[in-house]
């Protein structure tokens, strides 16, 4: 009963014999609460006996009114008022049975409808990737601290004494206590963890002793997909609750719970003498089958009205199902706190909200504090009003004490701990607006509304909260750096990202917004924007394909073109010189628009366009030749399709947010697996990447080496659109793609280039993560040549303008250079001569 | 005598090495094996390519692909996970799918002559099973010159 925690003299309880001998009790009496069809027999037959009494008194009736009337007496007279005095009363007395009767019925009907039927709308809960680790993994000491910081994991000192949710540092690296999770494939039980690690890889990992294993931790919740109520909740089962909790509730809440028919008469006597005695109100007589009614289906306006009503439904309730039944649904149902719009119900998500660990690794002052904040979650609020919160943490435990849920031992031992309430909610709404809004684009496809809201899906997802940590800091940091350098017109710009597992296309952090926590237009989804030389890798394929190669000779020089609409079109390149004849690897390094669009112009726009869509960009592409040097509007999403594909080895590999689904109960429903399609050759992927890391190494972006190691041997494209009002870059490792973009939303001139603007975030993201060397896979059929681009010969490396580039055997000249004939010593004696 | 058991040799090998090709029950031979090559340098996630491999011989497809998936994201340069993954999309029957995991697996084995036998098999069936006998062919002769 609310508050009848005042006196604590009656021996402690024997309550789980109790508990099992009344549901045995139930269970002999009652229908159990799976089986409907008995209950609605039972509806139906307590309405045909109302229908059958309503139908003698009828006939009753009859003889009455068939009496012949005697007006002479006055003794008649008086009788017969008595008579039809008694016959009016015993109408009115007939009609309140049958409305009370049918009102019965009504709430009867209603208690079933809501107990039987769904309960409640549970919000689907999105979970980031498992952080995974074993021997080999790439991954810092940092990496898995701030992992664990996410999960609410508790740093210790002893790594000798860690409960679940514990970890300490060791010598070596860390010792972890996991708290086990279900997953897809299998169920991960809590394990002791010992990882050791060297140079930012983990050198070994000990799982409860065994070598050689993989850990995996549990995922980070990210965000959940709420019903337009915003109650949310996190469903426990009664078994899943410690018994302790359920020892203390009861203790505190309603100690006749498992002996009472759902109203307790005992309970109100005892309140109201509580209430007299302390001379106002303090204590109320509602049991918990009280208290679930008034939260399940009443109102919560305080009038004799619904209080009779929450009696008579309580009565109903109890009568209908277990006691258990209701105990659970009581647990869940209870509001326990606020986190802006949202209503924390149950103990499961109240565990979560005040304290970060799920209900099973509650201890017992911690218990004890859920338990009182049930009397009042504001009232009690720990965050905001601790005090008084501690003192009805101690009242719940003095009380556990007297019912002999707890010794007198342990209550000494936690009657002082601090209340160890997390500082904020790791609960917050929407941690990451811009992915959660990727996450529920792609699981509109496959999914209603309706159910993402109610059904308590279960979404695992692709995000790496560390790497998203990297590139949201970054972002800011950089834009910060940016507005200060150029001044406080550039207060309003903005970026937006993308990135992605290099390999399977995995998206592991998104951003849409400078302000990350915005929850409006997202840019990496949603802003189209030229995309300048991004384009470029495409056109520079294309001629590949056509049997370019690297070596090959191009024009860099003024070039007129004539567009379909008869206006001529004059590229220029971005420093407004031209560069004569170059090698195709160099003018892709160094961007040169004159020799793109006279190499474009050979190749044939219509097909450069045809290979956009091929690589992965499904959209109808403007066909004029301006298309070679970018004039074309797509999404950071889009260009990161683009460039997964050659990220990916030359296989189309569409990007995911979402790894698979389950139901509420754990049931596997629908898996997103890795789907890859060859649609560049091996050797031309090669020979593309080997271009892209020379744009890295000797091209626009070779600024990157200020942040990064040139042994990570990246590849990548600056893009800059016309009037510098976009800047880009793309590029990956062996790890990670990602795809920066920066500008003004309303289309402003800029002062900065991919490499200025874009660049340094990419690059800063990238440096802050643990990652591989980009390796690309050498096929047979190509290897690398000294060539004389100018004789289109073979050539050597002592050689004027030899270069050294990887080509496809069939493409290798046959002819010799003038120079490789003649040899090293007569080139040397020849040098000095000229 | 002797010719007779010489030929009768000869037969058995032949029939035995079309087998792959021609003969082959359910499921193939080139599925049968114990073990996918291509070790990816990580025991840990070898042991997921033989558990995937394991589970694919169980019929348990489902968990076989979750399993082999969570191999080549924790190592994603790992031909050996993208052929153990080929071999679960041909045993359910899901060929263009087996093609491509096998040919993104070919492309990943530049460091394995095994790898790129295994997938070049993988390849030859999908071919056979889609009627393509000629390229079943071409494949499984690139998978006997490994």
């Amino acid at each position: 009963m609310s508050s009848n925690e005042s006196n604590g003299n009656k021996p402690p309880r024997k309550k789980k014999a109790a508990r099992k001998k009344a549901a045995r009790k139930k269970a002999a009496v009652k229908p159990s609460s799976k089986k409907a069809p008995v209950k609605k027999k039972a509806a139906a037959k307590k309405k045909t006996a109302v229908k059958k009494a309503a139908a003698k008194k009828t006939v009753a009736k009859k003889p009455a009114s068939k009496k012949p009337k005697t007006s002479n007496s006055k003794s008649k007279v008086a009788v017969n008022k008595r008579r039809s005095m008694l016959r009016i009363l015993g109408q009115v007395a007939l009609l309140f049975t049958l409305i009370m009767g049918g009102y019965l019925i009504y709430l009867d009907a209603v208690i079933q409808s809501k107990f039987e039927g769904k309960r409640w709308q549970i919000p689907a809960k999105v979970f980031s990737r498992p952080l995974e680790l074993f021997a080999g993994a790439n991954v810092s000491q940092e990496q898995i601290e701030y992992e664990l910081q996410q999960l609410n994991y508790r740093r210790k000192k002893d790594p000798n004494t860690l409960k679940p949710g514990n970890y300490a540092r060791t010598d070596s690296g860390l010792q972890i206590r996991t708290r086990g999770f279900d997953f897809w494939d299998a169920t991960e039980t809590g394990s002791n963890i010992s990882v050791d690690l060297k140079a930012n890889a983990v050198d070994d990992v000990i799982v409860n002793g065994k070598g050689d294993e993989i850990a995996r931790l549990e995922p980070v919740l990210v965000g959940g997909i709420y019903p337009a109520h915003n109650e949310d909740r996190v469903l426990v089962t009664l078994d899943q609750v410690p018994s302790a909790l359920i020892g203390a509730l009861l203790a505190v809440e309603d100690r006749e719970f498992y002996e009472h028919w759902g109203v307790s008469v005992r309970g109100i006597a005892r309140a109201l003498f509580a209430n007299i005695k302390a001379g106002g109100l303090r204590q109320g007589g509602s049991t918990l089958t009280q208290q679930l009614v008034k939260n399940f289906y009443l109102s919560s306006e305080r009038s004799l009205t619904r209080k009779i009503n929450e009696a008579l439904m309580a009565l109903l309730l109890d009568f209908h199902y277990e006691k258990d039944d209701i105990l659970e649904a009581y647990l869940n149902e209870v509001y326990l706190g606020q986190a802006g719009q949202r209503a924390i119900h149950g103990f499961g998500l109240a565990s979560l909200f005040y304290f970060g660990v799920p209900l099973r690794e509650l201890e017992v002052q911690q218990i004890a504090l859920l338990v009182g904040i049930v009397k009042g979650a504001s009232w009690y609020d720990p965050r905001r009003n601790p005090e008084r919160a501690k003192e009805r943490r101690t009242q719940v435990l003095s009380l556990m004490l007297d019912q002999g849920e707890i010794g007198q031992a342990e209550f000494d031992r936690v009657k002082n701990k601090p209340l160890g309430v997390i500082k904020k909610p790791v609960y917050v709404d929407e941690r990451y607006p811009a992915f959660m809004n990727l996450v529920r684009q792609q699981l509109k496809q496959d999914y209603r509304d309706e159910d993402l809201r109610s059904e308590g899906l279960r979404i695992f997802t692709t995000i790496d909260p560390y790497a998203q940590h990297q590139l949201e800091k970054t972002i800011a940091k950089q834009l910060r750096s940016v507005e200060r350098y150029q001044g406080e017109k550039y207060q309003t710009l903005q970026a937006a990202s993308i990135f992605t597992s290099a390999n399977t296309g995995e998206v592991v952090a998104l951003v849409g917004d400078k302000n990350s926590q915005y929850k409006g237009f997202n840019r990496a989804l949603r802003a189209y924007r030229p995309i300048g030389s991004l384009i470029k890798p495409v056109v520079y394929l294309s001629a590949l394909e056509k049997g370019y190669t690297l070596a090959s000779l191009l024009k860099d020089e003024p070039i007129e073109i004539k567009t379909e609409n008869g206006e001529l079109w004059r590229p220029d390149n971005f420093e407004k010189v031209s560069h004569g004849e170059v090698i195709l690897q160099q003018a892709l390094a160094h961007s040169y628009n004159q020799a793109t669009a006279s190499l474009a112009m050979d190749v044939g726009i219509e097909k450069i366009a045809d290979r956009v869509v091929s690589l992965g960009v499904e959209k109808d592409l403007p066909k004029v030749p301006a298309l070679a040097l970018g004039a074309v509007s797509l999404s950071p999403f889009e260009v990161a399709t683009l460039y997964q594909t050659f990220a990916a080895g030359g296989f189309y590999t569409p990007l995911r947010s979402i790894r698979s689904v389950m139901n509420a109960e754990g049931k596997p429903l629908q898996r997103y697996g890795i789907d890859v399609e060859k649609r560049i050759s091996p050797e031309h992927t090669y020979l593309l990447t080997a271009a892209l890391q020379e744009v890295v190494t000797q091209g626009t972006a070779k600024t990157a080496k200020r942040y990064l190691s040139e042994g990570l041997k990246v590849a990548g494209k600056t893009g800059t659109s016309d009037d510098q009002r976009d800047a880009w870059f793309a590029g990956w490792s062996g790890s990670y793609l990602g795809v920066v973009w920066v500008g003004f939303d309303d289309n402003l001139k800029t002062e900065l280039t991919g490499a200025t603007g874009a660049l340094p975030i990419w690059a800063q993201t990238m440096a802050g993560l643990t990652q591989v060397p980009l390796k690309p896979i050498q096929p047979e059929s190509v290897d690398w040549y000294w060539i004389d681009p100018k004789e289109v010969a073979r050539s050597k490396p002592h050689c004027d303008g030899a270069v050294f580039v990887p080509m496809i055997e069939s493409t290798v000249p046959t002819k010799k250079s003038s120079c490789s004939e003649t040899g090293r010593v007569f080139n040397w004696i020849r040098k000095l001569f000229d | 005598m002797m010719l007779k058991h010489v030929v009768t040799l000869i037969t058995i090998l032949f029939v035995s090495g079309c087998s792959s090709l021609v003969l082959q029950p359910q499921p193939s031979s080139v599925n049968s094996q114990q073990a996918t090559a291509g070790s990816t340098g990580v025991s840990a996630v070898d042991k997921l390519i033989a558990k995937g491999d394991v589970q694919r011989r169980q019929g348990d497809y489902r968990n076989a692909a979750a399993t082999l998936e969570r191999a080549l994201r924790l190592s994603p340069q790992s031909g050996g996970a993208y052929l153990a993954l080929s071999r679960v999309r041909l045993d359910q029957k899901s060929y263009g799918e087996a093609l491509q995991l096998a040919e993104k697996s070919l492309s990943l084995s530049a460091d394995s002559k095994r790898a790129q036998k295994e997938a070049w098999l993988v390849i030859s069936e999908v071919k056979k099973r889609r009627g393509d006998i000629n390229g079943s062919l071409e494949a499984a002769k690139k998978a006997r010159r490994l």
